[in-house]
C-alpha cells in the first residue's frame, strides 16, 4: 500500500489531518487544471470551482475505486465542475431569472446628488480581454465547440498533463485506443479553430489538399 | 509520396495555450476559509458515517451480546434451581426409586469383609429358604459360631478400623447400592459408614452425615435423635437411643435401634435393636426388652417365618448394624463397640450351644404365628453377647377415606386438584400404600409418632431438620389439633405419581381420631388387643414375608371402630402444595 492508499485510507476514517494533506497535495494542481479550462476562469472562479470539486470528493471518496491515481480522478471531477460552472455562466449572461439593475439609474431616488451604482465587474480586464481575445479565447471556444468525449480527453492529455496510460485508466480504455481517439479529436479541433487561427487553418487546408492529391 | 507528419499546428497552440494558463495561474492555495468549510463537510460526512456503525464491523458487538444473553440464561436457570429445590429432596428420591425400582441382579454382591467376613454359602442356605414353606433355620447361627470361631479374624476386622477415630466415635454401617443416594440425619457421636449386603445381593448403605459425625467424648450425653434414611428403592427410618454408661458419661454402653428398613412396599427390617443392658433412663430401650421378654414367653414359634437375628456383639472402636433380607429371612446384627453388660443374659435367655453354631429354635403360638426364636450358643467370647428380637408380623388393614377440607397452603395459581378426593389407605406394618380413586398409588412408611419423638429427647431442631414438613404442619394455621402431642397420633408420608395429573405426588399426613373416640380410652385399648392379635398373623406378599411389629396401626388404621380422620398436605408437582382432611367413609 503506498502513501497515497494510506492517505485515503485515513481520509476515509474521517481523520481531519489527512484532509489537510490531501488538499494540500491536490489543491493547487486542480486549481492550474480549472484555469486552463476555459479562458475566461478568473482566480475566484477556480477557487469556487474547486471548492465544489472537493466537497464532491469528500461526499464520493468512497466510490474511488484505485483503478487510476487520485489526482486523475479529481481532474475528471473538477473538469465537470468546470464545464457546470461554465453553463451556469452562460445561464447567468442569458437572464437565469435574476433581477436586473439599471446602471444608470440613481442609486437613491431621493439623493439629489445623483449617485449611481458601481459594482464590481468578474470579468478581465481591458488587458485581459485583449489577451485572450489573442488566442486563448480562441482556444477554447474551439474546445467548447468540440464538446463531448474529444474536449474531456484533450484537456485531460494538454491540461491536465496526463500520459495516454493515465488517460485510458481513467476512461477505462485502451492506450492505443487513446492515443488514435486524441488524433481524431486534434483534426476535429483543428477543422474548428480554422475559422479562429489562421495559421491552424493553413495546416488543416495543406493536410486535405495532400489527402486530395 | 506521403509528407512526414509532423506535429499538428492545433497541438502546438494547445500546448502554447495551457503554458501561458499554468504561468498565470500561478500556484492557486486553499484559502483557510475554504479549508474551514471543507473540514467542516468532512466533520458533518463522517461524523454521521461513524453513528451509523458500519455493518462490516457490526460482529464486533456480538460477543458483548452472546456475554449477555449467557449471564441472564445463568441467572434463570440458577432462580429455576432454588426454586424447585426447597426441600423436597427426599420425597424426588424416593420417587425416583420407584421408577428404578429394585433390582437384586444388579446390586451389588455381599462383600462386607471388614465386618462381616462370612462365607456367601451360608447367605444361599437361607436364600433358598421359601417363604411359603416351612422355614427351618438350621444355620442361623453359623454365622455366628463363624465369627467366635474367628474371633482372630474379628480382632483383625476391628483393627482395620480407622484408629484415629474417637473412644465413642461409634460406627454405623448399612450398606446400599453404590448408585444410590442417602439423605441421612444422625445424631451426634455416630459415625455412619457404609457396609453389609445380603445373601440376594441386595445391599444398602448409609452415607455418613455430614455435620454430625465424629463428635467427641463430650457430646456422649447428647440426647440421641431418630434417623429417617431416604434412599433409592427403600426406605428407612430408626429410632436411635443411647444411654450412657453409668460408670462414665465417655462411654457408651448401650445402644437401642429401632426402626423399619422398607424396600418397594416390602419391610425388610423392622425394630432391630440389641437388647439394653439395664433401665434405660430414657425409656427408650424398654419396648426392645419387653418384645424379648414376650419372646421368650410365648411358646408358639413357627421356624420358616423366624425372620430376624439380631446379634451384637462388642467391638472397641466400630458398631455395624447389619439389615440381610433373604427371601424370607431379615437378619440384623449389631456391633457395639462397648461391651453390654450382663443384664443382657437374662433375655437371651438360653446360652449358646456349646459346639459355637446355635441352633433355631422357633416358636409359634397357637395361630401358627412366630414370636420369636432364641438362639443357643455357648462359649461365647467374654466380650460377645447374643441379643435376640422378635418379629411381629405386621397387621394389614385398610380404610377408605374421603377428602372434606382442601386448602392451598403454598400460593400456587393452580387450582386444588382432585387429588385424595377419595382413596384407600393400606398398612402394613409401617408401611402405608395410598390408593386414590384413579388409581394412582402412593408408596410411603409411618414415621414415629410425634409424642414419641418428644419422648426421645429430640432436639426441636433436629425434628425440624429430619422433618420439615411436619413443623411446616404444625405451624400452619388450622392444622393445629389439641391432640398434637398425643401418642395416638401418628404421622405418615408417601410418594408417587398421579395418574391423572402425570405428576409427582408428596403426600404428608398423620392419624388422628375422632375427640369422641380418642375420650372413649376403654374402647380404644379394646382395640389395640384386637390390634395385637391380628399382629400375629403372618402376611405375605408376592412370595415374600412382610414384617413388622407393633406399631401404631392399633390405634390409627386399623379396623377398629374409632373414627380416624387423616389430615396433612399434599405436594402436587413442585409448587402446589395443599392441606387437607379426611375422614374415614362407613363400611
Amino acid at each position: 500500500m503506498n502513501a497515497e492508499s494510506q492517505l485515503l485510507a485515513r481520509c476515509l476514517r474521517g481523520e481531519a489531518e489527512a484532509w489537510d494533506e490531501l488538499f494540500d497535495a491536490h489543491y493547487a494542481a486542480s486549481g492550474r487544471f480549472v484555469f486552463q479550462i476555459s479562458s475566461s476562469f478568473t482566480p475566484e472562479d477556480v477557487e469556487e470551482i474547486c471548492q465544489e470539486t472537493f466537497l464532491t470528493v469528500i461526499k464520493s471518496l468512497q466510490t474511488f475505486q484505485g483503478n487510476c491515481q487520485f489526482q486523475t480522478w479529481l481532474f475528471r471531477i473538477a473538469a465537470n465542475k468546470a464545464h457546470d460552472y461554465i453553463q451556469k455562466q452562460r445561464a447567468a449572461k442569458r437572464g437565469g431569472g435574476q433581477k436586473t439593475l439599471s446602471l444608470d439609474a440613481p442609486l437613491n431616488a431621493d439623493d439629489p446628488n445623483g449617485f449611481t451604482i458601481d459594482p464590481p465587474s468578474h470579468a478581465p480586464g481591458p488587458d485581459r480581454a485583449l489577451v485572450n481575445l489573442e488566442d486563448a479565447g480562441l482556444i477554447t471556444r474551439a474546445l467548447d465547440e468540440l464538446g463531448g468525449p474529444c474536449q474531456e480527453v484533450i484537456e485531460l492529455r494538454y491540461f491536465a498533463d496526463l500520459s495516454y496510460e493515465e488517460i485510458s485508466a481513467e476512461l477505462n480504455l485502451n492506450p492505443k485506443t487513446v492515443s488514435s481517439r486524441l488524433s481524431k479529436c486534434l483534426d476535429k479541433l483543428e477543422t474548428l479553430a480554422a475559422k479562429y487561427f489562421p495559421a491552424a487553418g493553413e495546416n488543416a487546408r495543406e493536410k486535405k489538399n495532400t489527402l486530395s492529391v | 509520396m506521403m509528407p512526414p507528419e509532423g506535429p499538428k499546428k492545433i497541438e502546438e497552440l494547445l500546448q502554447r495555450y495551457a503554458k501561458k494558463r499554468r504561468t498565470r495561474a500561478g500556484d492557486p492555495s486553499l484559502h483557510p476559509t475554504t479549508r474551514q468549510l471543507l473540514q467542516g463537510e468532512v466533520a458533518r460526512q463522517f461524523a454521521s458515517k461513524k453513528k451509523k456503525s458500519p455493518r462490516g464491523l457490526g460482529w464486533l458487538t456480538w460477543p458483548r451480546r452472546f456475554a449477555f444473553g449467557v449471564g441472564l440464561a445463568a441467572v434463570v436457570c440458577a432462580g429455576v434451581w432454588i426454586f424447585t429445590n426447597d426441600g423436597s429432596k427426599a420425597p424426588l428420591q424416593m420417587a425416583d426409586s420407584k421408577t428404578r425400582g429394585f433390582d437384586s441382579a444388579a446390586a451389588p454382591s455381599l462383600k462386607n469383609e471388614q465386618l462381616h467376613d462370612r462365607p456367601s454359602e451360608s447367605f444361599k442356605e437361607l436364600a433358598a429358604v421359601s417363604a411359603d414353606t416351612e422355614m427351618e433355620i438350621k444355620r442361623a447361627e453359623k454365622p455366628v459360631a463363624l465369627q467366635r470361631a474367628s474371633s482372630a479374624k474379628l480382632e483383625d476386622e476391628r483393627r482395620k478400623v480407622p484408629s484415629d477415630a474417637p473412644a465413642t466415635g461409634n460406627r454405623f454401617a448399612l450398606s446400599a447400592p453404590a448408585t444410590t443416594n442417602v439423605t441421612l440425619n444422625f445424631f451426634a457421636g455416630f459415625d455412619i459408614g457404609e457396609r453389609v449386603a445380603d445373601a440376594d445381593g441386595y445391599a444398602v448403605s448409609l452415607a455418613p452425615a455430614q455435620n454430625q459425625v465424629n463428635a467427641g467424648p463430650a457430646n456422649i450425653s447428647a440426647p440421641p435423635t431418630s434417623v429417617a434414611l431416604n434412599n433409592s428403592g427403600f426406605l428407612m427410618q430408626e429410632n436411635l437411643a443411647r444411654t450412657p454408661q453409668p460408670g462414665g458419661a465417655g462411654a457408651l454402653d448401650n445402644l437401642s435401634l429401632f426402626g423399619t428398613l422398607v424396600t418397594n412396599g416390602t419391610m425388610l427390617a423392622d425394630n432391630v435393636s440389641p437388647v439394653p443392658h439395664q433401665q434405660d433412663p430414657l425409656g427408650v430401650a424398654a419396648p426392645a426388652v419387653s418384645l424379648l421378654q414376650k419372646d421368650s414367653s410365648s411358646p408358639a414359634q413357627r421356624p420358616s417365618e423366624l425372620s430376624q437375628i439380631a446379634r451384637a456383639q462388642t467391638a472397641p472402636a466400630s458398631r455395624a448394624i447389619h439389615a440381610l433380607d433373604s427371601q424370607s429371612q431379615l437378619r440384623a446384627d449389631a456391633i457395639v463397640n462397648t461391651p453390654l453388660s450382663a443384664a443382657i443374659a437374662p433375655i437371651t435367655a438360653e446360652p449358646l450351644a456349646s459346639s459355637g453354631v446355635a441352633e433355631e429354635k422357633s416358636k409359634t403360638d397357637g395361630a401358627g404365628n412366630i414370636l420369636g426364636r432364641k438362639a443357643e450358643a455357648s462359649a461365647l467370647a467374654a466380650n460377645e453377647r447374643e441379643v435376640r428380637f422378635r418379629r411381629v408380623n405386621a397387621p394389614v388393614s385398610q380404610d377408605r377415606f374421603a377428602k372434606t377440607v382442601t386448602v392451598k397452603v403454598a400460593p400456587s395459581s393452580a387450582p386444588p386438584s382432585p387429588v385424595l378426593d377419595h382413596f384407600t389407605i393400606e398398612q402394613r406394618g409401617q408401611t402405608v400404600h395410598l390408593v386414590d380413586a384413579d388409581g394412582s398409588r402412593y408408596d410411603g412408611y409411618i414415621d414415629a409418632p410425634l409424642s414419641a419423638g418428644v419422648k426421645l429427647g429430640l432436639e426441636p431442631s433436629r425434628l425440624e431438620k429430619a422433618d420439615k414438613r411436619q413443623m411446616i404442619r404444625e405451624d400452619a394455621p388450622g392444622l393445629k389439633e389439641p391432640n398434637i402431642n398425643m401418642a395416638r397420633e401418628y404421622s405418615f408420608r408417601a410418594s408417587g405419581s398421579n395418574v391423572t395429573l402425570g405428576q409427582l405426588v408428596i403426600i404428608t399426613g398423620k392419624f388422628t381420631q375422632e375427640t369422641n373416640a380418642l375420650l372413649n380410652q376403654e374402647n380404644f385399648s379394646a382395640a389395640r388387643k384386637q390390634s395385637a392379635a391380628r399382629a400375629a398373623a403372618p402376611v405375605t406378599t408376592s412370595g415374600r414375608v412382610t414384617l413388622a411389629i407393633e406399631t401404631l396401626a392399633e390405634g390409627a388404621a386399623s379396623t377398629t371402630n374409632s373414627r380416624v380422620a387423616v389430615e396433612g398436605t399434599v405436594r402436587i408437582g413442585t409448587t402446589n402444595l395443599q392441606w387437607f382432611r379426611a375422614v374415614r367413609e362407613p363400611h
